[in-house]
């Protein structure tokens, strides 16, 4: 077969990198501008720095759990306010297998422990996902393009299922408690870094890293980018687009669940209201950075965990003043969101 | 002759709007049917209707002999069926590279056939890493020809494929159907310009308020300027004046 060769020579005036603009260079200079600024309302350096990482692994969970609730409503337009309890669900599933092996939890060992996470995560994504199914298929699939009755029948599904975890698991909270090898940190002078958000750090670099290639490198990613513009049009090419969006609406639930799971460690406990305390932050986080933009949702998470952590550090009672603050700021600047899909 | 398409009694509605009101027609294998009429006629939401796009509430559409009542947009595509909506359809925030990838739906890129379009569009080659947002209308349009030709098909159905385009490049595209039509594709095509049609077209069908009001082969209906009066309120002659 005569393979094609194409050459950069081929190409007129370099106009940039397709996916990468201007926009998104100012938006992610967003994040030390903010930085700076709190440097210098922050007298202590030390304190600083704690603060700056902590905001950076509440940020990264908060992507996590946002991600999922972005990419629904992008692809999907769907307004899925049942995603709360996709959170709390993800949470009490990671504590029914935290429950099932407090020997390990208590074991010193950070493979160990770092195991136990991983399966209490896998869990609760899998559960989450069967739920998810059932959710999309029984609830959603008859509200396309019904923006009121998605609202309606999506708090209706919340309800039902929150009524469940009830049931299953009660009305008071139940701890979790941090697997020993993961709790406290290394500190040096005041300065304290704590293990378990090393790792929500982690967890959240990783999964931006592969949505990010997924989305940019592989054929379902090109398809749910796509569907996001012209959902009729990636039909008439022969996908099952229907399909597409069960898929990306179970896996948008699946983060979620490991949003909920990280979380609950992070909290060390559980309610069926966790989702629920958690979803202004996510309509936030989603509305700012753009509907189904995986680079704006992580760059606001990042700015929003910052920022509540250094309002809280200064003045407790503004963090949620400062959130709003911060996505008036944002719109006014950027009315489709910090890093738009369709730049 | 075989019939790769055919409608019967076909009524569509759009809200509350019943715009296909009987639409009954046919187009055979291996020619190229031109789609006729004034604007509103209901030209375009046939040609969705075909896709499931804009489902028919009644009446039959066969397509390479099956009603296609039960089946959905993808599996139509999946049938052999490329088509071109009137707004082209092109995703604007993906790259040249990546519109040309999603039509490409089974596997990868198909180069020699890539080399081919490259041929007859140099511009898709020249663009192919450009957001699509960038390209100009005429662009936009080759564009939505190439996506279309990626892939064999069996069927292809354009929606006014020379809107917009400046003359040369509406030349061009005549040479590229005449191509087409020489490796024996079926095409269905809607079209505003009564000269583009009756030099690729084989058959007309010409609509008027939902309905098919005249199919022939078209030099008959070329050759006949009171139909063409009647039908379309324009004629070939007129036109060429």
């Amino acid at each position: 077969m005569n393979k094609l060769k194409l050459r950069h020579s081929d190409l007129p005036t370099p106009i940039g990198i397709a996916w990468w603009t201007h926009q998104d260079t100012a938006a992610w200079l967003l994040i030390p501008c903010i930085m700076v600024v709190f440097l210098g309302c922050i007298p202590d350096m030390s304190s600083w720095l704690t603060l700056t990482v902590a905001g950076l692994a509440t940020g990264m969970m908060l992507f996590i759990m946002t991600a999922g609730f972005n990419l629904v409503f992008g692809l999907m337009g769907v307004l899925n306010f049942g995603h709360s309890v996709f959170i709390s669900l993800g949470a009490y599933c990671g504590f029914v297998v935290v429950n099932q092996n407090i020997p390990a939890l208590m074991y010193d060992n950070i493979y160990l422990n770092l195991l136990l996470v991983a399966s209490a995560a896998v869990f609760a994504m899998i559960i989450v996902s069967i739920v998810a199914v059932i959710f999309e298929r029984l609830l959603i699939r008859r509200v396309y393009k019904n923006e009121l009755m998605q609202i309606l029948v999506t708090i209706g599904g919340l309800i039902v299922i929150e009524q469940v975890i009830y049931m299953i698991w009660g009305s008071e909270s139940v701890i979790v408690p941090k697997p020993l090898a993961l709790r406290g940190g290394w500190s040096s002078g005041d300065f304290v870094f704590e293990k378990y958000r090393i790792l929500a750090l982690v967890t959240g670099l990783l999964l931006f890293g592969s949505l990010l290639l997924i989305f940019k490198k592989t054929k379902i990613g090109l398809l749910i980018r796509a569907g996001v513009e012209n959902r009729e049009m990636v039909e008439s090419f022969g996908y099952n687009v229907s399909m597409l969006f069960t898929a990306v609406f179970v896996a948008g639930a699946a983060l979620a669940a490991l949003g909920g799971v990280l979380w609950s460690f992070h909290e060390e406990e559980v309610s069926a209201q966790l989702g629920q305390s958690m979803m202004v932050a996510v309509f936030i986080i989603a509305i700012c950075g753009g509907l189904g933009s995986i680079m704006g949702c992580f760059v606001t998470a990042l700015l929003v965990g910052l920022l509540s952590n250094y309002v809280g550090y200064i003045a407790q009672d503004f963090v949620h003043y400062s959130t709003i603050t911060l996505m008036i700021v944002i719109l006014i600047w950027r009315p489709r969101g910090l890093i738009p899909l369709n730049k | 002759m075989n019939i790769v398409l055919q409608l019967n009694d076909v009524n569509t509605y759009v809200d509350h709007y019943h715009i296909l009101q009987g639409v009954s027609f046919q187009v055979p294998e291996n020619e190229v049917t031109i789609l006729l009429g004034r604007n509103g006629a209901g030209k375009s939401t046939t040609l969705r209707s075909i896709m499931r796009m804009a489902p028919a509430k009644s009446g039959e559409i066969i397509l390479f002999g099956e009603s296609t009542k039960a089946r959905n947009t993808h599996e139509i595509s999946n049938k052999g069926v490329s088509y071109i909506p009137e707004n082209l359809g092109i995703f604007n925030s993906l790259t040249v590279e990546e519109n040309m990838r999603i039509a490409a739906k089974h596997g990868g890129l198909n180069y020699e056939r890539l080399n081919w379009i490259f041929g007859i569009f140099p511009e898709i080659k020249k663009f192919w890493y450009w957001p699509a947002d960038r390209l100009s209308g005429g662009q936009k349009q080759m564009l939505a020809i190439s996506r279309a030709l990626i892939e064999p098909t069996k069927l292809l159905i354009m929606d006014e494929p020379s809107k917009g385009l400046a003359p040369f490049i509406v030349d061009l595209l005549l040479e590229v159907l005449q191509e087409l039509k020489q490796l024996k594709t079926t095409m269905l095509i809607v079209e505003h310009d009564f000269r583009f049609a009756t030099s690729i077209g084989d058959h007309v069908v010409v609509m008027d308020n939902g309905r098919v009001v005249y199919q022939a082969p078209v030099a008959e209906f070329s050759s006949n300027d009171d139909l063409q009066k009647t039908y379309l309120g324009l004629s070939l002659s007129s036109q060429n004046e």
